[in-house]
C-alpha cells in the first residue's frame, strides 16, 4: 500500500491539522509536505508513509506492512516503541521532544555522510479511523537540524555575553571601589582637593579644601573654581588661568590669605584630565599650605648667608654681593671700597675672659660697625675676628678717611663684660675699584694687605694697635 | 453543586499517586537522575477559585506575580460524552529551571523558552498527564483519545479566557522534587458540568462508594 492510500484513510477530530488534509484528492500533496508521516495501524505495522520520511530512510528496508522494532532492531529509540504502544494501547498521544531523544529514528539527510544521524523529533498521535475500530497512531517527523544548530549558536551567544557581561560588572564594582577608594582619600588628604568640569565650574571639593579656603561647599559647588579666591587673587589669576587652560598646561601660583590676622601662604596647582582624544574633560587641582614651608626657607636661607653670632651676612653672600656690587658700579662707572677690619688681640680676650666675653666681643662690634655704616653698605663677618664692609658707590677719599676713623673710635669704645669693662681696637684696611683691582677677591686682598700694613705701622708707632689694644679699663666695680 | 467528598478525592489522590509514580519512573529514565513526586492533594473547584488559587502559585518557588507554564491536552472518550481538558501548571521560572537541569544545561537561565526547551518542557507534561489520564481512563473505564500537548506561559487569569465561567475544574496537586529542585505544580481536569457530573458518577463507582455525592 502506497502511503497516501494509507494515510487517505485517516480522519476524526484529533487529527493534527496536516493528517487531517489527508484524504483522497489530496493525498499527492501529502509527498509535498516537509515533514515525515508514518500511519501505524492498531496491530502496530506500519501502513505507509510518506515521501520526505522514505528520502531520509535512505537504504533501510521498506518498513510497510512490519513493526517498527523488527524494522530497526537496535537503531530504533525504545522510548519511541514505547510512545507507539502507549498510542495504540491507550490511545495517548505523545510527544517525543528533540532535546531528550535527538535522533529517534535512523534518518539522514539527503546528501549527509550516511554516518550522520539526522536530528528530528517525532510526535507520536493518536487517532481513529474511519467508520471507527482500534485506534491507529500516525508519527509526524520534523527535521530540527536547522533548529539544533541556532540554538547551539545562540547559547553560545549567550555565554558570551554572560561573561562579558561578567566582566562589565565586575569592571562597574571596581570603579564603584576606586570611586570610594578616591572619595575617602580625597576625605582625608592633607592637601585641599578640587575637581572642575571641561568650562572650570566646581564639581567636587573635598573639608579639608574648604577649610583652607574658608568655603561654603554646597554654595560653591557649579561657580567657577576661581570664584574660591579672594577678588583681588581673581584679578591676578583670571588671565594667568585662561592661558594656562587654554594651553592645557598645569598652573601653579602661590597666594597669600589673611585668614582672621593670621597670614597664610597657599599653593594652588591645577591641571586638566584629558580623555582618550586628549581633549580636557575637565580640572583637577590641589591646594596646599606652604606657610610653614616658606618661613622654613626663609629661614634655611637666612642661615645660609648669614653668621649666626652677629647676624652679620657671611663670606659667601658678601663675596656674591661685592661681585654684584662691582658688576653695577662697571655699568654706572661707579666706585667701590672694600674695608677690611680685624679686631686687636681678640684672642687675648677669649684667652683671659671666656668665650662669651670672645662673642659679646664680636656681636658689640658687628652692632657698632653696622652703625657707623649706611642702609645700603654691606657689613660682614668673614671669620673669627675679621669684618668686611662693602661701600657700593664709595664716596671720596676724605669721606672714606673719616668712615674709617668713625669706626676706629666706635670700636675702641668700652665693651661691658660682666661686671668690668673692656677696651678693645681694630685694625682696617681698605681697597677701592677700579683704583686698586677690578677683580673681587683681589680687592679684598688688598683690603686685607693694607689692614695689616696699617697694623704694623700702628705697633710700630706704639700706637693703640701695637700696644695691648685690650685693657681693663675698670676691673672693680665703681662704688 | 458538585461535591467532591473526602472518600474521594483520598480514593482519586491514591489512583493519581500510582500513576505519578510511573511519570516520575519515565523521567528518571530519560535523564538519569532521580525525581520524586510527592502524593497529590486532590481537589473539585469552581474556575474562579482555582484562578485565586493559581495566582498565589508563583509566589511558593518564584517572584511574586510571575507567569505560569501551561502544558495542556484534550482528551474525548472514544464513543463521545465524556471529554476533559488537562492541563499541568508549574511557576514558569520553576519549570524552566527543571528542564534545564534535566537537559544538562548548567548555565544561568535566559528569561525567555527557547523552541527546544518548549519541546522538552511539553514531553514532561505530557508524561505527567498521559500518566494521570490512564488513572482517570481506567476509572471512567473507558479509553480516552488525547491530543499532542500544547505550551504556553500566561498569567493565571489568562489562561481560562476561551473557557466557560460554570466549568468545574478536579485539581490535583502535585510537588516535584530533583535534587535542588523543588517545585510544585498542578494537574487540573477541566470540564463541563455534565461531563463532570458522569465523571464523578463513575468515579464513586469504582471505588465503590455511594452513588450519591455527600
Amino acid at each position: 500500500m502506497n502511503a497516501p492510500a494509507a494515510l487517505a484513510g485517516l480522519q476524526g477530530p484529533h487529527l493534527p491539522p496536516a493528517a487531517a488534509a489527508l484524504r483522497g484528492p489530496l493525498d499527492p500533496l501529502l509527498d509535498l509536505v516537509d515533514f515525515g508521516l508514518m500511519l501505524i495501524d492498531a496491530q502496530g505495522q506500519v501502513r505507509g508513509l510518506n515521501r520526505w520520511l522514505r528520502e531520509r530512510l535512505g537504504d533501510s528496508h521498506d518498513p510497510t506492512g512490519r513493526r517498527l522494532g523488527d524494522v530497526w532492531a537496535g537503531r530504533i529509540d525504545p522510548r519511541l516503541l514505547l510512545a507507539v504502544r502507549a498510542c495504540l494501547d491507550f490511545g495517548h498521544s505523545v510527544r517525543l521532544s528533540h532535546a531528550f531523544h535527538p535522533m529517534p529514528l535512523p534518518l539522514l539527510r539527503p546528501g549527509d555522510a550516511a554516518s550522520e544521524r539526522m536530528r528530528h523529533a517525532v510526535d507520536v498521535i493518536a487517532s481513529l479511523p474511519p467508520g471507527g475500530g482500534a485506534v491507529q497512531c500516525l508519527l509526524q517527523v520534523r527535521d530540527m537540524s536547522e533548529i539544533a544548530r541556532r540554538e547551539r549558536i545562540l547559547k553560545e551567544q549567550a555565554r558570551q555575553l554572560r561573561i562579558e557581561l561578567q566582566r562589565a560588572t565586575e569592571a562597574q564594582h571596581e570603579l564603584g571601589r576606586q570611586s570610594l577608594r578616591f572619595r575617602e582619600l580625597a576625605r582625608l588628604a592633607p592637601v585641599g582637593l578640587f575637581e572642575t568640569d571641561a568650562q572650570g565650574q566646581l564639581t567636587y571639593c573635598n573639608d579639608r579644601c574648604a577649610q583652607m579656603l574658608q568655603l561654603d561647599i554646597g554654595r560653591q559647588l557649579g561657580r567657577h573654581w576661581l570664584s574660591m579666591l579672594p577678588a583681588d587673587e581673581i584679578v591676578r589669576l583670571s588671565p594667568v588661568w585662561t592661558a594656562a587652560s587654554g594651553a592645557l598646561v598645569r598652573l601653579a601660583e602661590e597666594l597669600c590669605l589673611d585668614t582672621g590676622g593670621v597670614e597664610r601662604w597657599l599653593r594652588i596647582e591645577a591641571g586638566p584630565i584629558l580623555d582618550a582624544r586628549q581633549m580636557p574633560s575637565g580640572f583637577i587641582g590641589t591646594v596646599t599650605d606652604v606657610t610653614e614651608f616658606r618661613e622654613h626657607a626663609r629661614r634655611n636661607e637666612y642661615r645660609a648667608n648669614h653668621d649666626s653670632l652677629t647676624g652679620l651676612v657671611n663670606r659667601d653672600r658678601f663675596a656674591e654681593q661685592l661681585r654684584a656690587a662691582i658688576a653695577e658700579a662697571r655699568r654706572l662707572q661707579r666706585r667701590v671700597a672694600i674695608l677690611f677690619i680685624d679686631l686687636n688681640r681678640f684672642k687675648q680676650i677669649n684667652d683671659e675672659h671666656g668665650h662669651a666675653a670672645g662673642d659679646t666681643a664680636l656681636k658689640t662690634a658687628a652692632w657698632r660697625i653696622r652703625r657707623c655704616m649706611r642702609g645700603d653698605d654691606v657689613v660682614a663677618r668673614l671669620g673669627g675676628d675679621e669684618f668686611a664692609v662693602l661701600i657700593p658707590d664709595a664716596p671720596e677719599a676724605t669721606s672714606l678717611e673719616r668712615i674709617l676713623a668713625k669706626l676706629a673710635r666706635a670700636i675702641a669704645m668700652p665693651l661691658t663684660v660682666g661686671s668690668g669693662s673692656l677696651r678693645m681696637g681694630c685694625s682696617v684696611g681698605m681697597a677701592l675699584f677700579p683704583d686698586d683691582a677690578e677683580d673681587p677677591a683681589l680687592l679684598l686682598a688688598r683690603a686685607d694687605a693694607q689692614m695689616y700694613h696699617r697694623k704694623r705701622l700702628a705697633r710700630q708707632a706704639g700706637g693703640d694697635a701695637a700696644r695691648p689694644s685690650l685693657r681693663l679699663v675698670d676691673t672693680e666695680p665703681a662704688s | 453543586m458538585i461535591h467532591l467528598d473526602e472518600d474521594t478525592s483520598d480514593a482519586l489522590a491514591e489512583a493519581f499517586n500510582l500513576a505519578l509514580g510511573e511519570a516520575a519512573a519515565s523521567f528518571a529514565e530519560i535523564v538519569q537522575e532521580e525525581i520524586v513526586m510527592t502524593v497529590p492533594v486532590v481537589e473539585l473547584l469552581p474556575r474562579t477559585e482555582l484562578v485565586s488559587r493559581l495566582q498565589l502559585l508563583p509566589r511558593e518557588g518564584s517572584s511574586p506575580g510571575g507567569k505560569l507554564c501551561s502544558i495542556a491536552q484534550r482528551f474525548d472518550r472514544q464513543q463521545g460524552g465524556l471529554s476533559t481538558e488537562a492541563i499541568l501548571l508549574f511557576p514558569e521560572h520553576g519549570s524552566l529551571e527543571i528542564v534545564r537541569r534535566m537537559l544538562g544545561d548548567s548555565s544561568p537561565s535566559a528569561e525567555q523558552i527557547s523552541e527546544l526547551e518548549q519541546d522538552a518542557l511539553a514531553e514532561v507534561g505530557n508524561i505527567i498527564i498521559n500518566s494521570c489520564m490512564n488513572s482517570l481512563a481506567q476509572i471512567f473505564g473507558t479509553e480516552m483519545i488525547g491530543t499532542l500537548p500544547g505550551v504556553r506561559s500566561a498569567q493565571p487569569d489568562e489562561l481560562f479566557a476561551g473557557h466557560p465561567g460554570s466549568e468545574m475544574v478536579l485539581m490535583a496537586r502535585i510537588g516535584m522534587n530533583m535534587l535542588t529542585q523543588q517545585i510544585s505544580g498542578y494537574v487540573l481536569f477541566v470540564m463541563e458540568m455534565s461531563a463532570l457530573q458522569t465523571g464523578i458518577e463513575q468515579i464513586r463507582n469504582f471505588f465503590a462508594l455511594d452513588a450519591q455525592p455527600a
